[in-house]
């Protein structure tokens, strides 16, 4: 099973509303992550904090446009790196945790993902284009001096880029 | 990133794609001073590798009783279909204890396997004892739970107004304590270490 085959059955799980399975079918990988980073038990009690908080989002009606399997994995290391502040002030964080969570953190999440794949997927310059443009932030000038094209290629790549965009961030 | 450190990355992902359940920890234990490359090796896998093909039915259970806000621990011993009292006669039989301690150690078990006991407490061949009962990898026993009982757990999967809290686990009470039951309590990490 590929990845893509992956998340496309676990959207299909959350559908259907089978977070038991869902759960069950991520427990290995989260736990197995957990533990390395965080050692038995801390390791499995983060599991279970992510776990919960992803239940309790599920049973508010939440829908997320990013994969489960990111977004739990996601929430995973968010939930590590609280508990290792809050437990293990001296000690240095593990390497690979993300930056804390702040308000809109997952929202935030989704969107760059969002963003990244609809540029992925278009075509190979408008592609670039799009990347030094929301991913770099250069301005227009510095993006045809970058590529070696015309401003007006730029401004034409970014809309249909744009175009593209818009549709997949549309909720 | 040495030679060594993706040699064993290749081993750890090659088994788990195969469908194996090979453990990262014993992998950094190989890797040396090199555990935190193949740690972000291995994190960054983990992420990102599809989930298995169908869940493990330990795992099945131990998320059923998440989701019910129920220890994780009792849900795998039901999952297994195993009674209290053939975990209690495995950990007296394996840490070779007098038949005459089973009743403590299965009052303890059950106090353990609420999340009323730090399991960090709690002797390795206790653990050791309690995974073979369930017929489980020993890292596969889940007692890392949130501390405090279930609250955490419960108030989350359940309606708070409704979810019972660890004072609210019905238990066999306390029998006064008696200096032959000592050893046994000590096993699940209680009293003076």
């Amino acid at each position: 099973m590929t990845v893509e085959e992956s998340d496309a059955r676990d959207a299909r799980l959350l559908a259907e509303g089978d977070l038991g399975t869902l759960f069950a079918l991520h427990l290995p990988a989260l736990r197995d992550r957990a533990r390395m980073r965080m050692g038995w038990p801390d390791g499995d009690e983060a599991v279970q904090r992510t776990l919960a908080r992803l239940v309790a989002e599920l049973a508010r009606a939440r829908r997320y446009r990013a994969p489960f399997r990111v977004v739990a994995h996601q929430v995973l290391g968010w939930t590590m790196r609280a508990m290792w502040t809050e437990r293990r002030p001296e000690e240095p964080l593990p390497p690979g945790l993300p930056a804390p969570e702040t308000d809109g953190s997952i929202d935030a999440l989704e969107t760059r993902l969002t963003v990244e794949a609809a540029i992925a997927r278009l075509a190979p310059r408008d592609a670039e284009v799009m990347r030094l443009r929301v991913m770099e932030g250069l301005e227009i000038v510095e993006i045809a001096e970058r590529l070696g094209v015309k401003r007006n290629a730029v401004d034409q790549a970014l809309y249909r880029g744009r175009a593209v965009l818009r549709r997949e961030l549309e909720p | 990133m040495s030679d060594a450190v993706m040699t064993l990355f290749e081993e750890f992902a090659s088994r788990r794609a195969r469908g194996e359940r090979p453990d990262p920890v014993d992998y950094l234990a190989r890797a040396g001073a090199r555990a935190a490359d193949l740690a972000t090796l291995i994190d960054r896998y983990l992420q990102e590798a599809p989930a298995p093909e169908a869940p493990a039915p330990e795992d099945v259970a131990v998320v059923g009783a998440l989701l019910e806000g129920e220890p994780a621990l009792l849900g795998l011993r039901r999952g297994r279909g195993v009674r209290v009292d053939a975990v209690a006669a495995r950990i007296v039989e394996a840490l070779g204890l007098d038949e005459g301690r089973a009743t403590r150690v299965k009052r303890l078990y059950q106090r353990l396997e609420a999340g009323l006991l730090d399991p960090r407490r709690v002797d390795r061949r206790v653990l050791s004892a309690v995974a073979a009962a369930l017929g489980v990898a020993e890292r596969d026993v889940p007692l890392g739970g949130p501390r405090g009982a279930r609250e955490v757990v419960v108030a989350f999967a359940r309606d708070p107004a409704s979810a019972p809290s660890a004072r609210d686990v019905e238990l066999p009470p306390e029998p006064p304590p008696e200096e032959a039951d000592a050893e046994v309590d000590r096993l699940f990490g209680l009293g003076a270490p």
